[in-house]
């Protein structure tokens, strides 16, 4: 008969896992996989992507499982792995990229920073699920760069330098990416668009 | 307005990037002009935005579907893992004496060294020169000379790596 391991806490369900238990595995999955698909799509915003980047950061995370020494909680050591994975797709769709979006966004980020500041909540009044709606659209907006410099810096928690490191590029360049990122999802989850500036 | 520097300082000081002296400074700014407030909750506002993106983004799977996806993955690559072993030939005489011959060897050169050079000090401070050589292009021999008695002694490790390669090539192993 299976084990039931809804009661069980993470740290304990991590020790089963390392000694081989999978169904402790299952569980851990199952408690966490949204928020760890949530990251994947966050900086990829792709469905099938971010399912498959998901997975196999779940399928890495089994076999480092004996690295994970609770400095962290678990949640947060399987989201620096599927970030890093994440990261490293990134690169290489990068590589395949005809012409640099990035270039075309630092242009036009121009734009965002003369906008006026309104002094409005840009996600009051709105129903969660729209506002969800919103915000993905908005993300869909931003180049995979923007987003990665928003996710890192928002979700991960990463100093300015960290970033920097992380995605080859100086600190200058992680400021203002994520001054622009941070303008242009409000603009667009309030509403505005370019064409309302003219 | 303020400038693109100043509004990426602004940004800086929200962002806990500012050392103490200035992020006091921007502190004051923000409690006195409101276009600096209503930018600094302008950039906070995206925080928010991205949290309840998260809070709400669900895996567009069954938990049962999702989990098969990774159980086969896992059990595919440990097969995988398992058929290596299995495959793997066993060691063979050479291999097996070059593991333990390598690591000895290294650590007999620096022993030797070590003895060599506990004895050159010992000599120079007794009036008798003596010097121990070690060529960084080839850092498994070294040289000693006893000037006073004439006497050269080169110490070479044995077998080196590359003889190791060019025995494997002759007997080929792979």
């Amino acid at each position: 008969m299976n084990r039931d391991y809804s009661s069980v806490e993470d740290a304990a369900l991590v020790r089963e896992a390392q000694q081989g238990d999978m169904a402790a595995f299952e569980e851990l999955v199952a408690r966490h996989r949204d928020k760890i698909y949530a990251r994947a799509y966050s900086m990829l915003r792709n469905e099938d992507e971010a399912l498959d980047l998901s997975q196999e950061a779940w399928v890495k995370g089994w076999q480092r499982l004996n690295q994970f020494q609770g400095d962290s909680s678990f949640g947060t050591w399987m989201t620096r792995v599927v970030i890093n994975l994440c990261l490293d797709h990134l690169r290489k769709q990068k590589r395949h990229r005809s012409e640099s979006i990035e270039a075309l966004d630092e242009e036009s980020g121009g734009v965002e920073r003369q906008m006026p500041v309104l002094e409005v909540n840009p996600t009051a009044g709105l129903e969660r699920q729209e506002l969800r709606e919103r915000i993905d659209r908005a993300l869909g907006q931003l180049s995979p760069e923007h987003r990665t410099v928003l996710v890192l810096h928002e979700f991960q928690e990463m100093e300015y330098k960290e970033i920097a490191k992380t995605m080859g590029c100086s600190i200058g360049t992680v400021m203002s990416r994520l001054f622009y990122a941070r303008r242009k999802l409000a603009a667009l989850l309030a509403g505005w668009k370019k064409d309302d500036m003219k | 307005m303020m400038d693109e520097a100043k509004q990426l300082e602004l940004q800086a000081f929200l962002d806990g990037e500012l050392p103490p002296a200035k992020a006091a400074d921007w502190q004051r700014r923000m409690d006195a002009d409101p276009e600096v407030r209503a930018l600094g909750a302008q950039l906070k506002a995206s925080n928010e935005a991205l949290a309840i993106f998260e809070a709400e983004t669900r895996v567009p799977a069954s938990r049962d579907f999702y989990w098969s996806g990774i159980r086969r993955q896992i059990e595919l690559l440990e097969k995988a893992s398992a058929r290596r072993h299995e495959t793997e030939p066993p060691l063979s005489w050479l291999a097996r004496i070059r593991q333990y011959l390598v690591p000895a060897g290294v650590a007999a050169a620096f022993l030797i060294a070590g003895m060599l050079a506990t004895h050159q000090v010992r000599m120079a401070e007794s009036g008798h020169p003596v010097r121990l050589e070690a060529s960084l292009t080839s850092p498994g021999s070294f040289t000693y000379r006893d000037f006073s008695s004439g006497i050269t002694l080169v110490w070479l490790s044995y077998p080196a790596e590359k003889e190791f390669a060019e025995i494997d090539s002759i007997l080929n192993i792979p």
